[in-house]
């Protein structure tokens, strides 16, 4: 399980600094890499820009993906994402505030594997992504690694 | 002179008296014979209209003719001149004997002149008739001049026949200006060689009819002003020709209001854009905030915690709780929001399996409470399914929390007929509310309980009145405290969006 890394996309400080904190609370103590941003994070799995490099193959057990998101919004992220063959089958959990019909159709549509909206209670925020942590570090069976050619 | 024949004096015996009667009496006679001609021919001549004249003019000969034989009788009395008088006697013959004929020839036409008596009658009859036919044109006219809009009556080569006073009031002219001028002085400019054309085109099949349908018309009026127009056309029949009948109507003011209608459906749509635009970032900014504050009190509970002490703990537990609960009046309000922004979606819905439904999950919440939930089964009607749903919730979910304090409750959902309409209920015999307060149980955060009784926003009632609203329907409660509340709601099939 430790070498499962999560990607966190949230462009929000104190959002990031509350996530940390539930997981740590949580006893999850994989690699939690943190994008500001849809460009960062598009980085980050493309290998492109600051993270050029990067061991592609290891792509993150699941990205947790924030809507509200500047310069490219998180429906973007996951259209991109999806578009993609080395990405396609990357497990995204959209974790936002908004609880509004058209963002979830849109989510869902484009292939999110699910939406969770943040509680204002943070311990049932924590318990939220410690679950959804342990759902898909543990429980889940990643798809297969596809190795580029 | 002398051929032996005897003037007729010897046959008198020469007696003076004898004489003196045939003379005086033939010379009379052959005077009127002779007057009477003459007159006829005045006559004749004074009224040339007569259809017989030729038959006085006979008349006239054959007395002339007449009276010369007379004044011969006077001749003959002392000149035996026999041939003469005969003579005369029979030119008399020849011009009485057709005279005679003719005047029978003459009877029938003549006896079928009219009498004055009937000639008098016939006369009136036409003044009748003549009156009424001016009251009749009079009527039109009047008629005319009392409708409502301008009236242009028009004849085939386009010259105006007919105005009332709302022509001249619209316009600008007075009648005499207008009368057998042509159509196309009340038209703007541009428009009136073209308007040439629709006329003769109009006169070869004319019927009722609008004018220039789905074109924009426009008057032009003496000051040489234009305005909006609406026109309709029909033809008039009378004996000579084929009359237009024109109704022209000034719709400045209906465009003006249809403008508007349109301005303010556009403001109004450009509102709602904004609504659901505002909404939404409600959703989303309102509440990141609170779940910050609620994770950073957090954060210092589970960091410092036994550094503070219980009454700090209480404090930052507080502001925990509050951030929680403002959060849960953003959801409320959205929600509320949504119920007015949202269609309706009318379809049968089995309000008693809903029922059903909501009290299995309020069990479940509270396995330990003892509930009778009694629900009238076979209860549908016609409504959008989400919403109904939302309201049972709101109203079996109060009953639930209300009933709590007490050990045992019972929670019915059924329905009344009320003045011929359906009406659900939902009624639960527990705390009930002081009915002096119930106009305020239907307001957005208006709570009748402490929080610490029963804890709620206080916006769930406001939700359920403005669904029922949309569905055209009422919501109304009963209650005594202590005696359990009654949530009545009617609904009206098919009306819709019948409230705000």
């Amino acid at each position: 399980m430790e070498n499962k890394s999560i990607l966190l996309v949230e462009d929000d400080e104190d959002d990031v600094i509350l996530m940390l904190r539930a997981l740590k609370k949580n006893n999850i103590k994989n690699e939690i890499v943190v994008a500001r941003d849809g460009v960062e994070a598009l980085d980050y799995l493309f290998a492109t820009g600051a993270y050029a490099g990067r061991n592609t193959a290891a792509m993150p057990a699941v990205v947790l993906l924030d809507l509200h998101l500047p310069k490219m919004d998180g429906i973007e992220v996951l259209r991109r994402l999806r578009a993609d063959e080395r990405t396609k089958l990357l497990a995204v959990v959209i974790l936002t505030s908004s609880n509004e019909d058209s963002d979830k159709i849109s989510g869902y549509a484009l292939g999110a594997n699910s939406y969770v909206r943040k509680p204002v209670d943070f311990n049932r925020f924590a318990q939220a992504v410690a679950q959804l942590g342990l759902y898909w570090l543990l429980l889940n069976e990643s798809p297969p690694r596809t190795d580029p050619k | 002179m002398s051929t032996g024949l005897m003037p007729h004096g010897y046959c008198l015996l020469w007696s003076p008296g004898l004489l003196r009667l045939h003379v005086i009496s033939d010379a009379l006679i052959g005077l009127s014979y002779t007057t009477i001609p003459f007159t006829l021919a005045y006559f004749v001549r004074n009224r040339k209209d007569l259809p017989f004249s030729w038959m006085f003019l006979c008349f006239g000969l054959f007395i002339i003719a007449c009276g010369a034989t007379h004044y011969m009788e006077i001749w003959t009395l002392w000149v035996p001149s026999y041939w003469l008088s005969g003579f005369v006697k029979a030119v008399t013959a020849a011009a009485s004997i057709p005279t005679a004929y003719l005047l029978v020839r003459l009877m029938p036409r003549a006896l079928a002149l009219p009498s004055p008596e009937q000639l008098l009658a016939a006369n009136r009859k036409l003044g009748a008739e003549f009156a009424q036919r001016a009251k009749a044109e009079a009527k039109f006219q009047a008629l005319l001049e009392a409708a409502p809009v301008a009236m242009v009556i028009v004849d085939p080569k386009g010259r105006i026949v007919i105005v009332n006073i709302q022509t001249e009031k619209l316009f600008g002219y007075r009648r005499e200006e207008l009368l057998g001028q042509t159509v196309e002085i009340l038209i703007p400019g541009r428009y009136r060689s073209g308007h040439v054309g629709h006329r003769s085109h109009y006169f070869s099949s004319p019927r009722p009819r609008p004018m220039g349908a789905g074109l924009d018309l426009f008057g032009r009026r003496k000051d040489g002003s234009e305005f909006a127009v609406e026109i309709s056309l029909s033809p008039l029949e009378t004996e000579e020709e084929t009359l237009v009948m024109s109704a022209i109507r000034d719709t400045t003011e209906r465009k003006r209001g249809e403008d508007t209608l349109r301005d303010s459906k556009t403001r109004a749509e450009a509102a709602f854009e904004e609504l659901e635009a505002f909404s939404y970032s409600v959703a989303h900014d309102l509440r990141a905030p609170l779940r910050k504050m609620d994770g950073f009190s957090q954060a210092v509970l589970d960091d410092y915690g036994d550094k503070l002490g219980p009454e700090g703990k209480d404090c930052l537990q507080r502001v925990r709780s509050a951030s929680q609960n403002m959060a849960q009046l953003i959801d409320d309000l959205l929600s509320l929001s949504r119920v007015t922004r949202s269609e309706i979606h009318p379809e049968p819905v089995d309000l008693s399996a809903m029922a059903e439904s909501i009290a299995a999950d309020l069990r479940q919440s509270g396995p330990g409470r003892e509930v009778q939930f009694v629900i009238s089964p076979g209860l549908t009607a016609s409504a959008d399914a989400q919403l109904l749903a939302d309201v049972l919730e709101n109203l079996l979910s109060n009953a639930w929390k209300f009933t709590a304090g007490h050990s045992r409750a019972r929670i019915e959902f059924g329905a009344v007929e009320l003045q011929g309409l359906t009406s659900y209920f939902v009624r639960d015999d527990g705390a009930g509310f002081d009915p002096a307060f119930a106009d305020k149980l239907f307001s957005p955060f208006q709570r009748l309980h402490k929080a610490s009784e029963f804890p709620g926003s206080g916006i769930g009632l406001a939700t359920v009145k403005r669904i029922i609203h949309r569905h055209g329907g009422r919501v109304w409660a009963e209650s005594a405290v202590e005696k359990g509340a009654a949530f009545y709601f009617t609904l009206q099939a098919g009306r819709g969006d019948g409230g705000k």
